[in-house]
């Protein structure tokens, strides 16, 4: 799959990640890093735990690993999530969590198809 | 206020009676609304037959058909199931949740289930592929053989499928999708190789390769709906009867699109391209020289526009051709009809088909529309005494049209007639478009100027002799068609632009021959002085360059304080306002702790009024840095299209949330890329667009439009004027010429309820001022307000660049970088994109570990520190203090960088406050962190070099 299809499948502009990327292979292989890391997983542990602390600190890495790579969606809804965790005491509006559960397998699944 | 008891009293009965008269004509309105059928109709999403659009608009197919018989029958609708697929609707229709759909086909099992209509279109098959596969043509069927192919889930196209597939001999392998989107994105990315459908589907970035089984469908109810199903066969009656070829109208509106034509090559015409190839055939190409920039010679070779164009159409047709040039036009003419020479002509211009017909030649579909200009020089007064004519345009008798009474001036060529207007031999000439623009630019002087004509224009076709075989001409057509927009401008544009280059100095001599001299020598002489004074001075410069330095750091330290204290006195009043209602409301908080709604809405105004305040004190403080002259702006090269996207953005959701409409309209620049400040830049435009938001009202407009505008040639500078018009509440001329002075508001009753610290357009003028440019305004009360601003910024010139600085691969390799990231892929992205450069890099993951690395590491064995701002235990801002206190060797010296996501300059001001050198904004661009590290190692190494020399004095 070409890179440009993958970020448009996923919410994002390939040529902007190019420009800030010495070159495509090294993009293709933090995108397939990322499947790798752990944050996605440490923020549905936390939330199951009302770890929220946690939660903020694992959404806020997911929002920064999101926006490095380019991954727009994502990064959106991590956003919204970290910004809803941040100094709060109560669980955040499950609709947000969906938001990035679904932009996290999205990128999953058009990873799935992204060649190294 | 002045009010009577009997006033008021009238004023109610008036009141009563307008209420009355309200309800009396609600009355039969809400009856009718009472009577009139309700029809559930199934509206599965299925683009170009039902869509709805981002602003929630219906069309399609589909819905129009059913607004058309809504004119002939008393019913509205209820659309259901969008969000389903059509396998649904079926299910949907007998279980009574919907009582309609259309586009259902008659197959024996439907006809069994639900009642049919009268025919309400055709539709049949359709296989397509993506846009861009080549290798699957359209009836091409061994080569369908094996491909995957998507179809959708129970859906009756896919046994027409199979039955296409036995009667063509081809297998392939079913890929089965439930939602037609999904389908599509597969098709996109290549899961499968062809999507079949219902021909109903729009296409977009897809090929039809195949259409087939035909036939025609309906509306469809439940059996025993024979009221719903009499009363559509009615409405369709009525549209045969009224509508004319409805049918057809609505198959061309939705689904007839120029992208489906079939582009690929049919196997004849792949079998004469082989011919073409293998060298069996032979194509030679001419065109009549005579036309710079279109057609000409230089140094005995033959170039122009229309040459470069063909070779794009012959290489995407992939057939090899040799170009003859005639010796003149005469010559040429001969070829034409003799056809002896060549056998394909690129200046093919007829006068109608016939006339093509008539001397046997196969042309192609038009491949460029000519413009005609005016050549003239720039004090052209608009009256045309003497007209410059060459012996070949004489043909075109424009100038019995345009210019009648003038008399003209014989010459051989266009160019001798061009070069007669710029010596003032002739007051004007008429030529085609390129070639006076390409003339136009190549005249140093600027002396001329040139205006397009509307009338008349030329359609040039590819013309194929005689003797070729036909199938050529519909095959070049393809390839015209297959160009991308614009081909034709692009390589026009290349021949035509001026280039900075053209200026060589044997050309300053042939137009200033004694000054070109005299400069020469004084820039030698000035070159060798200025070489000498730099050798000897440039220890003592960096010395004197330091105390400067501090000198003017204490300067503006001062004035900055002295500003503030000013600023703080002039703001107290707006400081204390929403500060009030901020301790106000916690006090009445404490009282109401049981009481959560109340509570709530109190939280909601000490936020309000908390926002408030940050936004007028980081006014403040960006005010007294500009009123200090502190404001230093970056001179970094930036992408404008680039910024004007970033304030597009960010303008596009606060508009949204208006409701209002809003536009940018860039025309395009000639220098996008320059050097200044994009920060300063994106504040500038967002304070306009964010003022020209708030003080517009709902559903009203906000545009921005940008251009570049026309600079003396040969300058440093491009100068760009950007242009925030919208249609809200204005303001009045005497507040227009407060506008740009601190804590100035307009204070009529509409923007009362408006908050703003008053600052935003001070800030705005000083920016613009700072940056060298110009603020003007326009403004009328109740019809909107127009800013204009026009900013100079450098356009860059690689070559200065790299004569100045290494390479950033030289100035970057074998440095070694300490950093702090605390997320660990970002710090392996940076790390790795460091290795690239040939850098080394020791990661930490939060401040405190920096600071630790940092003091125990043996001086010099990092060259600079990058770290982000925010992190766990210490932040970036708390680390670089440490590490700057910290007595090390390098304490004072080693560049840091941080690394932020933040944008506000109070945030890069913060970090340029706790000792750090620069900042690069995240996500990281290789290029930018690259380029800010070799600035700032530079600087450091010469630094560096400094003290070592002063050490050994």
């Amino acid at each position: 799959m070409e890179l440009k299809a993958f970020y448009e499948a996923v919410g994002g502009n390939a040529a902007a990640v190019l420009e800030r990327f010495p070159s495509e292979g090294m993009v293709r292989r933090f995108l397939h890093k990322f499947s790798a890391d752990p944050s996605y997983a440490e923020l549905k542990a936390a939330l199951e735990q009302s770890d929220l602390l946690t939660a903020f600190r694992a959404a806020h890495t997911l929002k920064g690993t999101s926006v490095n790579l380019g991954l727009e969606t994502l990064f959106l809804a991590a956003s919204d999530l970290t910004e809803a965790l941040r100094g709060v005491a109560q669980m955040p509006q499950q609709s947000l969590v969906e938001a990035v559960d679904d932009a996290y397998q999205t990128v999953l699944t058009q990873l799935g198809q992204l060649e190294a | 206020m002045k009010r009577t008891g009997s006033g008021c009293a009238g004023r109610v009965c008036a009141l009563l009676l307008l209420l009355l008269c309200w309800v009396q004509m609600l009355t039969p309105a809400a009856n009718a609304a009472q009577t009139r059928q309700k029809i559930r109709v199934g509206f599965f999403a299925f683009d170009g037959y039902h869509t709805i659009d981002e602003n929630g608009v219906r069309s399609g197919y589909g819905y129009e058909f059913l607004r058309m018989i809504s004119r002939y029958l008393d019913v509205e609708y209820e659309y259901v199931g969008y969000e389903r697929g059509w396998d649904d609707m079926l299910d949907m229709l007998a279980a009574g949740e919907i009582d309609l759909v259309t586009s259902a086909r008659d197959t024996p099992e439907r006809l069994e289930a639900f009642a049919f209509s009268k025919p309400i279109g055709t539709s049949s098959a359709m296989l397509t592929t993506r846009s861009d596969n080549k290798e699957l043509a359209s009836m091409d069927y061994k080569g369908y053989d094996g491909i995957r192919i998507g179809v959708l889930e129970g859906n009756s196209r896919n046994q027409d499928l199979q039955q296409f597939a036995e009667e063509h001999g081809f297998s392939y392998t079913p890929v089965y999708f439930e939602l037609y989107t999904e389908l599509e994105q597969a098709l996109q990315s290549g899961q499968v190789d062809a999507a079949l459908t219902s021909s109903l589907r729009q296409i977009e970035n897809e090929r039809v390769l195949d259409y087939f089984a035909v036939e025609q469908f309906y509306a469809i109810v439940r059996k025993e709906d024979t009221e719903l199903l009499e009363q559509l066969n009615y409405a369709i009656d009525q549209l045969d009867a009224v509508e004319g070829d409805w049918k057809n109208n609505l198959n061309n509106k939705y689904y007839f699109h120029w992208e489906e034509r079939n582009l690929s090559f049919t196997q004849q015409e792949q079998e004469l391209i082989r011919q073409y190839a293998s060298g069996e055939k032979e194509l030679v190409v001419s065109v009549c020289m005579d036309k710079k920039p279109y057609a000409y010679i230089e140094n005995g070779v033959a170039k122009g526009i229309l040459l470069d164009y063909f070779e794009k159409l012959a290489e995407y047709v992939g057939v090899p051709y040799t170009v003859v040039a005639s010796a003149d036009r005469e010559e040429y003419i001969q070829w034409c009809e003799n056809e002896n020479v060549a056998n394909a002509f690129l200046d093919g211009r007829f006068a109608n088909d016939q006339q093509a017909e008539e001397k046997g030649k196969a042309i192609t579909t038009p491949y460029v529309t000519m413009r005609m200009a005016l050549l003239t020089r720039r004090d052209f007064d608009g009256q045309i005494n003497r007209l410059a004519v060459s012996d070949g345009q004489g043909l075109f008798g424009i100038e019995d049209g345009l210019a009648t009474d003038s008399e003209r001036v014989r010459v051989e060529s266009r160019e001798d007639a061009m070069q007669a207007v710029l010596d003032g031999d002739a007051d004007a000439t008429f030529v085609y478009l390129y070639t006076a623009q390409q003339f136009v630019n190549q005249d140093e002087r600027g002396l001329l100027t040139y205006t397009m004509l509307e009338e008349p224009t030329y359609d040039y076709h590819i013309s194929f002799a005689s003797n070729v075989d036909r199938a050529l001409s519909g095959i070049f057509t393809k390839a015209i068609y297959a160009m991308p927009t614009g081909t034709f401008e692009n390589i026009a544009s290349e021949y035509t632009s001026y280039k900075a280059g053209d200026t060589d100095l044997f050309t300053w001599f042939k137009i200033y021959p004694g000054t070109g001299v005299a400069i020469c020598a004084i820039l030698f002489l000035l070159c060798l002085f200025a070489l000498l004074l730099f050798e000897r001075q440039k220890v003592v410069r960096i010395e004197q360059k330091r105390a400067a330095e501090l000198q003017i750091f204490a300067d503006q330290a001062e004035r900055a304080n002295r500003a503030k204290s000013d600023f703080l006195a002039n703001v107290s009043h707006d400081i204390r306002t929403p500060m009030n209602a901020i301790v106000g409301f916690a006090n009445l908080m404490e009282h109401e702790l049981d009481d959560q709604k109340r509570l709530q809405e109190h939280i909601q105004k000490i936020r309000f009024s908390s926002q408030h305040l940050l936004s007028l004190v980081n006014d403040v403080l960006d005010m007294s840095q500009i009123e200090a002259n502190r404001i230093t702006l970056a001179e970094e090269p930036i992408c404008l299209t680039e910024q004007i996207q970033q304030v597009e953005q960010i303008t596009r959701v606060d508009a949204a949330a208006r409701a209002q409409t809003f536009e940018v309209r860039v025309h395009p620049f000639v220098h996008d890329q320059v050097e200044g400040d994009g920060v300063r830049l994106r504040q500038v435009l967002l304070n306009l667009l964010s003022n020209a938001v708030k003080y517009t009202q709902r559903s009203g407009s906000v545009s921005l439009e940008v251009m570049e505008l026309p600079m003396k040639r040969g300058g440093d500078y491009a100068k760009y004027r950007f242009v925030v018009t919208d249609n809200g509440c204005g303001m009045s001329e005497e507040f227009l010429t407060h506008i740009f002075e601190p804590f100035e508001r307009s204070e009529a009753s509409v923007t009362n309820k408006i908050q703003g610290t008053g600052l935003g357009m001070p800030i705005t003028k000083s920016l613009v001022d700072a940056m060298h440019g110009e603020i003007r305004v326009n403004s009328e009360v109740g019809k909107g307000t127009c800013f204009a601003v026009e900013l100079p910024f450098k356009q860059i010139t690689v070559k200065r660049e790299e004569a100045e600085m290494p390479s950033v691969e030289e100035a970057l390799h074998g440095k070694r970088f300490l950093c702090a990231e605390d997320n660990a892929l970002n710090a392996e992205i940076l790390a790795e994109m460091l290795k690239v450069y040939g850098a080394e890099c020791k990661i930490c993951l939060d401040g405190e570990q920096l600071v630790e690395t940092f003091q125990n590491a043996a001086p010099g064995t990092y060259d600079a520190i990058l770290t982000d701002v925010q992190m766990p235990n210490m932040n970036g801002l708390e680390a670089t203090r440490a590490i700057r206190a910290s007595g090390h060797p390098q304490s004072k010296i080693i560049p840091i960088i941080a690394m932020t996501a933040s944008a506000f300059v109070e945030d890069v001001q913060r970090s340029l406050d706790a000792g750090m050198n620069a900042h690069v904004p995240k996500p990281i661009n290789a290029v930018v962190l690259m380029q800010t590290v070799r600035n700032l190692c530079e600087t450091a190494g010469a630094a560096d070099a400094h003290e070592e020399g002063s050490a050994e004095a």
